[in-house]
């Protein structure tokens, strides 16, 4: 770093600085560099100290660029007590320059210190540098109002970096970009890019006018022309505002400048700017600091709103992702097996998590009792009310000899819940009695069991009640198949039958119940199962399944 | 930098930098130098071409040492720009200052 600053002394002695000054300029550099150094951030060290030198003909300006939290600068510097070993490095450079600003940024700060310098000895200026000169000045008076818009946003984006983009946020930028442009009063509206709609979110009127639309024939308000045309609207003596314009608000006598903001070809907003006098609102320099303010503004607002889009979208995957643990452990681990009867179940879970369900409960003495039920909705609720479902049934299992009593329990149980969520449940039972050579069902509005008997034939057993939930007093009916030998039966949701191609055609119940006919017979029921996945799979082709797939197959052996 | 050792006192010169990188070094160098006997620490400063905050509070915290001991700092012949900062920080009033 030494290096740096003699390489600086150098420069300034070589430019004709006389050495005194070089020495005080040299120390002022290596007071700043060593703060830089000392005080840098973790991933500042990790980045260059940037010194530079500005030699004017009457100045010199350093400029020191830090990566440090940054600090801020006081007015005066006092001397710390005589004997104490540090803190005199700002009270030198604030004694040595005659300005000093600290300007901070985001992991990036810049001190800024100007000193006048007797002019520099040798011929007297041409008068072609003189008028450089004087343009230069000028650029510098407008670079200086771009840079304290500059520094503004550094410091506001520093300061708000995690707040919200809201109402009260836009109102300090307006606030900040009044001062800077010398206005005296300012109105912000956010356009809604859907029905173009213009509402006022900040405003210095202390009641705000009522939101305008941006179509076509309202382009006699300055506010609604200038979204239309994409165009800055002025305003001033010679160009009048319509008598209706909501901007006369703030008064008649007034000029300022109307400007959109659209972020790609989406309009975000139209600011406007005015000030109480009648000519000549704002300057080039003020009008660009207003253009890149509103760039700024408008991509933030954007952002925000693309944020909360994906917070939103971040939530609800996060819920499908618990729903779908939730479905998932609900399903019984093992498929009971047992000498006589063979099983097999299967759920495929489309992306957007549904609510299908199946259970193959053993009751000793009584025979396996077959549960399928697809809970209406997706996502969390229909999750939990799957949860809810399941441990109702398992909790009264002394009616499952009677399926239609367990599911007339259910009901009236559930019915509170389910109807103060305007929710049903579709399940089917079947009790599978070997000893009785019978299976007893009852259906609340599910699709219909299909069994198939060894000589081909498919019978179809279909719903008797509504679902549950539906009316408090069902009363559920059921009723009693004899089950033969090579009798291969299935209980499925609706997912099987409405499986759609890809051109929305539903697989449909009569090519299921061919199918059926066709395969069950003789194949055992984990091979059915896999077979009857790739049959819909083959008929879907590329299609994703929109919903859930369940189903439970039993057999009994000839 | 050379150090002349002598029963009573140490004398430092060729002193020409004293800035952030240097300064906590040569304040360590020069209290290790020190003998027990020696109560005056004389650090020539005619050849130093360059001091910051941090050589001026190497000077400080080598003042603090010498008091601790009953002895004394001095600052033998300051080259302007020394003394230019000795004075603007005042600290000319608190160290004592040999001039050529």
């Amino acid at each position: 770093m030494r290096e740096a600053t003699r390489l600086l002394r150098t420069f300034l002695q070589a430019s004709g600085v006389a050495e005194a000054e070089a020495d005080a300029l040299e120390l002022v550099c290596a007071e700043a560099a060593n703060n830089a150094v000392r005080y840098a951030t973790e991933a500042g060290r990790e980045r260059l100290v940037v010194i530079e030198a500005l030699l004017g003909a009457g100045s010199v300006e350093l400029r020191v660029t830090d990566h440090t939290p940054g600090f801020d600068l006081p007015l005066e510097v006092e001397l710390p007590d005589l004997d104490a070993e540090s803190g005199r490095g700002l009270f030198l450079i604030r004694s040595i320059m005659d300005e000093v600003d600290y300007l901070r940024g985001r992991d990036e700060n810049v001190l800024i210190a100007r000193r006048a310098l007797p002019r520099l000895p040798g011929r007297a200026p041409t008068a072609r540098e003189l008028e450089l000169e004087a343009e230069l000045g000028q650029m510098t008076e407008e670079l200086a109002s771009a840079y304290e818009s500059l520094s503004a946003i550094f410091r506001f984006s520093t300061a708000l970096g995690g707040s919200e983009r809201g109402p009260a946020w836009i109102e300090k930028w307006m606030l900040e970009l009044c001062r800077v442009t010398g206005a005296d009063w300012f109105q912000f509206r956010l356009a809604d890019p859907k029905d173009l709609s213009l509402r006022i979110v900040a405003s210095s009127a202390v009641e705000p006018a009522p939101p305008l639309t941006a179509k076509a024939g309202g382009e006699d308000l300055a506010e609604v022309r200038a979204i239309l045309t994409r165009q800055d609207v002025w305003f001033d003596r010679r160009q009048a505002l319509a008598e209706a314009d909501p901007l006369l608000a703030f008064g008649r006598r007034m000029s300022g400048v109307v400007h959109p903001i659209f972020v790609g070809a989406d309009p975000t907003g139209v600011l406007t700017l005015g000030r109480e006098i009648e000519a000549d609102p704002f300057s080039a320099g003020q009008v660009n600091v207003i253009h890149t303010l509103a760039d700024f503004l408008g991509i933030e607002v954007c952002n925000a709103r693309v944020q909360d889009e994906n917070l939103r979208a971040r939530v609800l995957h996060r819920e499908l992702e618990i729903a779908s643990s939730i479905q998932a452990s609900l399903l019984p681990a093992v498929i009971p097996q047992q000498p006589g009867l063979a099983l097999a179940a299967t759920m495929a879970a489309a992306s957007e998590m549904g609510g299908d369900f199946y259970d193959v409960i053993e009751i000793p003495g009584t025979g396996t009792l077959l549960v399928i039920a697809d809970v209406m909705g997706k996502g969390m609720s229909a999750a939990l009310f799957a949860a809810i479902f399941r441990s109702h049934l398992r909790s009264r299992l002394d009616l499952a000899r009677q399926p239609e009593q367990l599911l007339t329990w259910v009901n009236r149980t559930l019915f509170a819940d389910l109807d103060r969520v305007d929710m049903f449940i579709t399940a089917q039972l079947a009790l599978v009695d070997l000893p009785g050579r019978q299976v007893r069902i009852a259906s609340a509005g599910h699709c219909p069991l299909l069994l198939a008997q060894p000589g081909g034939e498919v019978l179809e057993f279909g719903s008797e009640g509504p679902p549950l939930g539906i009316e408090a007093e069902t009363a559920y009916l059921g009723s009693a198949l004899p089950l033969r030998p090579g009798d291969t039966g299935i209980l499925f949701t609706d997912g099987v039958p409405e499986m759609s191609d890809r051109e929305g055609d539903f697989y449909g119940l009569a090519r299921f119940k061919s199918w059926w006919g066709e395969r069950a017979g003789g194949t055992p029921p984990g091979e059915l199962g896999r077979a009857l996945m790739a049959e819909l799979d083959a008929f879907r082709t590329t299609r994703p399944a929109r919903d859930d797939v369940a189903f439970v197959i039993f057999q009994h052996p000839a | 930098m050379k150090t002349l050792s002598q029963s009573a006192s140490l004398t430092v010169s060729d002193l020409t930098e004293m800035n952030a990188a240097n300064s906590a070094g040569l304040r360590d160098e020069i209290r290790a130098s020190l003998l027990e006997s020696q109560l005056e620490l004389n650090l020539d400063l005619s050849a130093t071409r360059f001091i910051d905050s941090s050589g001026l509070g190497a000077l400080i915290a080598l003042q603090k040492t010498m008091r601790a001991r009953g002895g004394q700092l001095r600052l033998l012949r300051p080259s302007p720009v020394v003394l230019q900062i000795l004075e603007l920080t005042r600290l000319h009033r608190v160290l004592e200052i040999v001039p050529a």
